[in-house]
């Protein structure tokens, strides 16, 4: 039992038994879909979204598969609950196997934010290091030939590689001096340089003493740390700024939403939209519940009324669940699943284990 | 000095050319069509390397693994040789599309067999200056072709697609049955055959098979701290390659490392630079590693599994080495050990139970993807499948046909995978044998590739000499020394990123 299984364990137990294991796991595995962009804010999962995206899927399904055989994990109509031993073993659990405070899985990880910048700066610090010690031909740690192109259009901006080479040392040396020194060490060793190759996760991890897993969700948050530093203050880090993505309108929507607020602003009918795109109505629904989650301005009172939406929540909190069938029941079938999961997306759920502690 | 040479040294450095590099070389450039078998490391990439530059257009290379393909094309590159790509499923969909735009800006391109199978790439290279079409390791042809490599099968079509252009197929491995198989799957004509011994005179070869895993294992940790180091040691299944990584690291040889197939990309390929760049001692590994690792310097190769074929272990003990000084090559098992691979060699091929229970299914006029939808088979064997059906024309355009007699049918594709498994089974019996005979293990080997014997080396194996008295002989040729001190943070980024240590260290 280690930090997977608690990820997984909690995870399950934030769902409040509304959602199957596999919710879970798409949930962690980052899966686009309007149930898991809902599920995430709606059970406020914000941290542990899309933290599994490249751990190995058959890993995963063997841990639960394990934790059902050991009596972890239920099984109760179509949904997946922890068990008493699982509630118990989680408190225990909570205080060594909990994320590292740093990490923010939907912030970094949902949209590749973190790998994009560390590809791109672990091939630019190898770069680097041979031409500043005239190593010109040297095998790039990346074949990403889109990654290859980014670092070359970061060098060609600094024809002067010397004082690049100081320029990234200075900055990297400013975010990492105020760290733990182990911390620091941990990220530098990864990088490769003209004299020595990176260390892979599987070598920090018996330098570092954790288990694999907790090495690279460990590595992840000090990336996470890194660019909330450089975000931060972009204007200190010149040339470290430069290796985040660039982003183009609101970075959490997908670009096929986009497409349908696009056509909604024009004025288009949901119907309309689905036949003009040759989507199901369905599928335009989930975008408009995609874009309700992200955009503050976006105005669903077209849609569902405040009143209304406010007596859904209302309805949602008696009966104590998110489950959409009873309360679409109570309210005998005046509001259609869509409006229902609407109105549902826009509110928000504590499931904290923290606060039920 | 002949223009060979001169063009030798100018583009690749080398003062002279390797034992029958020139001949095929020559073979090549006068377009003739060549197989040309040599020992492994013994330069065969420069074989169309070279007429590439020389020839001008295009040179296609067919490669079986998409990893060695992308090795081999960022070693060239790294090298100054910057018109070179590899086309495979490695590749975005835009890399794919540039690529396939601009083909005429390269000079040779690599491609799997199944990518240059497809007709839309096909149709690409129809249009280009084609001059050479190069099959790499060729033996894939005889020896996986007839299962899940299908499409090596069906090069010849290929290359009369593409207009064809002179062939070059290279092998390290090829029995004569295999040489001849290459020639006829090529459709070769009045083609020049290269053939050097299959043994390599640097490679001292010793077998020791113990009477169980836990002697084994015994035996495996008091000898490896005696054998020359970069040692790379092939394990049965990727568990084990972790295993045994972990327990060396715990056994005094901190730097080893594991690689197999499952382990992520960028990993990967730290690991292997780590080992390239001499910063491992040891690497333990599935067969994912091998093709395509030209590290010069491997001093040991060690085998803690049988491998299913004399051809398999011969490419694998070439990996030890490449710069013809002295190595060794070391199989060490358990007499459990030997059951092992028949297992997986049944797991190969579909149960019967399943190709009865499908054949049966109403399968006439329906999709072949369809079927692939509900039945989920097995990749590998489906394709296996495939390939029998298709050839009997049960399949036609992408469709099952009517089984005029299903029981018939199935009854013979049956006979067909049987046929195959006993194929697989004589070749394991065969490396069994080789490795457990108390003759020369050398001559072992010349014999399965049928070879005539040549003199034996002053260190050729463990039935001429003892495997302590080889140890002894070449005691401390001497590993590189590793740097173990552990720096600060602060230090090693100002060796990376500052120009060579003194003066500007400190701001
Ligand atoms: N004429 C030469 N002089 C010196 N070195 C050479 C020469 N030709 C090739 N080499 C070197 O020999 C090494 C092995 O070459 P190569 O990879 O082509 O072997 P190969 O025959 O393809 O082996 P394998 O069967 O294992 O694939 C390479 O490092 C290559 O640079
Ligand atoms: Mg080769
Ligand atoms: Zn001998």
């Amino acid at each position: 039992m280690n930090t997977l299984s608690y990820l997984l364990l909690n995870t399950v137990y934030k769902l409040q038994g509304e959602r199957s294991v596999n919710g879970a796991i798409h949930l962690l595995r980052g899966k686009r879909s309007a149930q898991t962009i809902q599920d995430i804010h709606l059970f406020s999962l914000e941290t542990y979204a899309a933290s599994l995206k490249q751990w190995p899927e058959e890993d995963i399904n063997k841990m639960v598969t394990a934790l059902y055989r050991e009596g972890f994990l239920s099984q109760s109509n179509q949904t997946t609950i922890l068990t008493m031993k699982g509630t118990d073993w989680l408190k225990e659990a909570a205080d060594h196997c909990e994320l590292p405070s740093a990490f923010h899985g939907f912030k970094y990880e949902w949209d590749g934010k973190a790998d994009y910048f560390w590809e791109r700066l672990v091939l630019t610090v190898q770069t680097v290091s041979n031409l500043v010690n005239a190593t010109p031909s040297f095998i790039p740690v990346s074949y990403d030939r889109l990654i290859q192109k980014d670092v070359k259009s970061l060098l060609k901006a600094h024809p002067d590689r010397s004082k690049l080479g100081r320029q990234l040392y200075s900055e990297l040396k400013s975010i990492y001096e105020p760290w733990d020194e182990q911390d620091a060490a941990l990220l530098v060793k990864r990088f490769s340089s003209n004299k020595k190759t990176g260390k892979t996760i599987s070598q920090l991890s018996a330098l570092f003493n954790h288990d694999r897993f907790y090495t690279f969700i460990y590595c992840k948050s000090l990336i996470h740390k890194m660019l909330d530093s450089i975000s931060g203050t972009p204007d200190l880090f010149p040339v470290l700024s430069q290796l985040l993505p660039r982003i183009e309108g609101e970075p959490y929507v997908t670009q096929t939403a986009r497409q349908t607020k696009d056509l909604l602003n024009k004025g288009f009918s949901l119907e309309e939209i689905a036949e003009k795109r040759k989507l199901k109505l369905s599928t335009i629904e989930d975008h408009v519940i995609e874009i309700a989650i992200y955009d503050r301005i976006f105005k669903i009172h077209e849609f569902l009324p405040e009143q209304e939406r406010l007596d859904i929540i209302k309805a949602s909190e008696r009966l104590n669940t998110n489950r959409l069938k009873p309360i679409k029941e109570l309210f005998q079938d005046r509001y259609t699943y869509f409006q229902i999961r609407l109105a549902l997306a826009t509110s928000r759920k504590g499931g904290n284990y923290d606060t039920a502690r | 000095m002949t223009l060979l040479d001169d063009t030798l040294n100018k583009e690749f450095g080398y003062p002279a050319f390797r034992k029958g590099q020139k001949e095929i070389i020559q073979s090549v450039l006068e377009q003739r069509d060549v197989i040309a078998i040599l020992p492994t490391g013994g330069g065969k990439s420069l074989c169309y390397h070279l007429p590439a530059i020389v020839l001008g257009g295009l040179t296609l290379v067919i490669s079986p693994l998409v990893s060695l393909m992308e090795d081999q094309v960022t070693q060239m590159k790294a090298a100054g040789h910057k018109k070179v790509a590899h086309l495979s499923s490695l590749l975005s969909r835009e890399e794919k599309t540039h690529l396939l735009e601009n083909l005429e800006e390269y000079q040779i391109v690599f491609v799997s067999p199944e990518m240059i199978a497809l007709p839309f790439i096909r149709e690409r290279f129809k249009n280009q200056d084609i001059k050479l079409f190069v099959i790499d390791e060729a033996h894939c042809i005889s020896q996986w072709g007839h299962e899940f490599r299908t499409d090596y099968l069906r090069l010849s079509e290929v290359r009369r697609d593409l207009g064809n252009p002179p062939c070059l197929a290279l092998t390290a491995t090829a029995t004569p049955e295999v040489e001849k198989d290459i020639r006829l799957r090529l459709e070769m004509k009045n083609e020049a055959v290269y053939r050097l011994p299959v043994n390599r005179s640097n490679i001292f070869i010793a077998s020791d098979i113990q009477k169980n895993t836990a002697q084994k294992n015994k035996r495996f940790f008091e000898v490896i701290n005696r054998i020359e180091k970069p040692a790379i040691v092939y394990t049965g299944t990727r568990n084990s390659a972790v295993n045994y990584s972990l327990q060396l690291q715990k056994h005094g040889f901190p730097n080893t490392a594991f690689y197999h197939g499952g382990i992520p990309k960028e990993e990967r390929i730290l690991v292997q630079q780590q080992f390239l760049r001499d910063e491992l001692d040891i690497i333990c590994c599935t067969n994912a590693f091998g093709m395509g690792i030209n590290k010069s310097n491997v001093r040991s190769v060690v085998h803690l599994h049988i491998p299913s074929s004399v051809e398999q272990y011969v490419q694998e003990i070439g990996r030890a080495g490449r710069d013809e000084k002295q190595s060794m090559a070391l199989l060490l098992c358990s007499e459990e050990d030997r059951f092992l691979p028949l297992s997986l060699i049944e797991s190969e091929f579909p149960q019967d139970w399943w190709i009865t229970n499908f054949l049966m299914d109403d399968l006439s006029g329906k999709k072949v993807e369809e079927m692939e939808r509900i039945y989920q088979p097995d990749e590998k064997q489906w394709k296996m499948l495939l390939y029998y059906l298709e050839n009997q024309q049960i399949i036609s355009e992408g469709s099952f046909t009517m089984l005029q007699n299903p029981e018939k049918v199935i009854q013979e594709i049956k006979n067909h995978f049987e046929k195959r498994k006993k194929e697989k089974f004589i070749q394991l019996e065969k490396m069994n044998q080789m490795i457990a005979s108390r003759s020369c293990l050398r001559k072992g080997i010349s014999n399965y590739f049928k070879e005539e014997t040549e003199e034996s080396p002053d260190c050729c194996c463990s039935n001429c000499q003892s495997f302590e008295s080889f140890i002894e002989k070449v005691k401390k040729q001497s590993a590189p020394e590793k740097e173990t001190v552990q720096k600060h943070w602060k230090i090693e980024l100002e060796d990376m990123l500052l120009r060579d240590a003194g003066g500007e260290k400190c701001e």
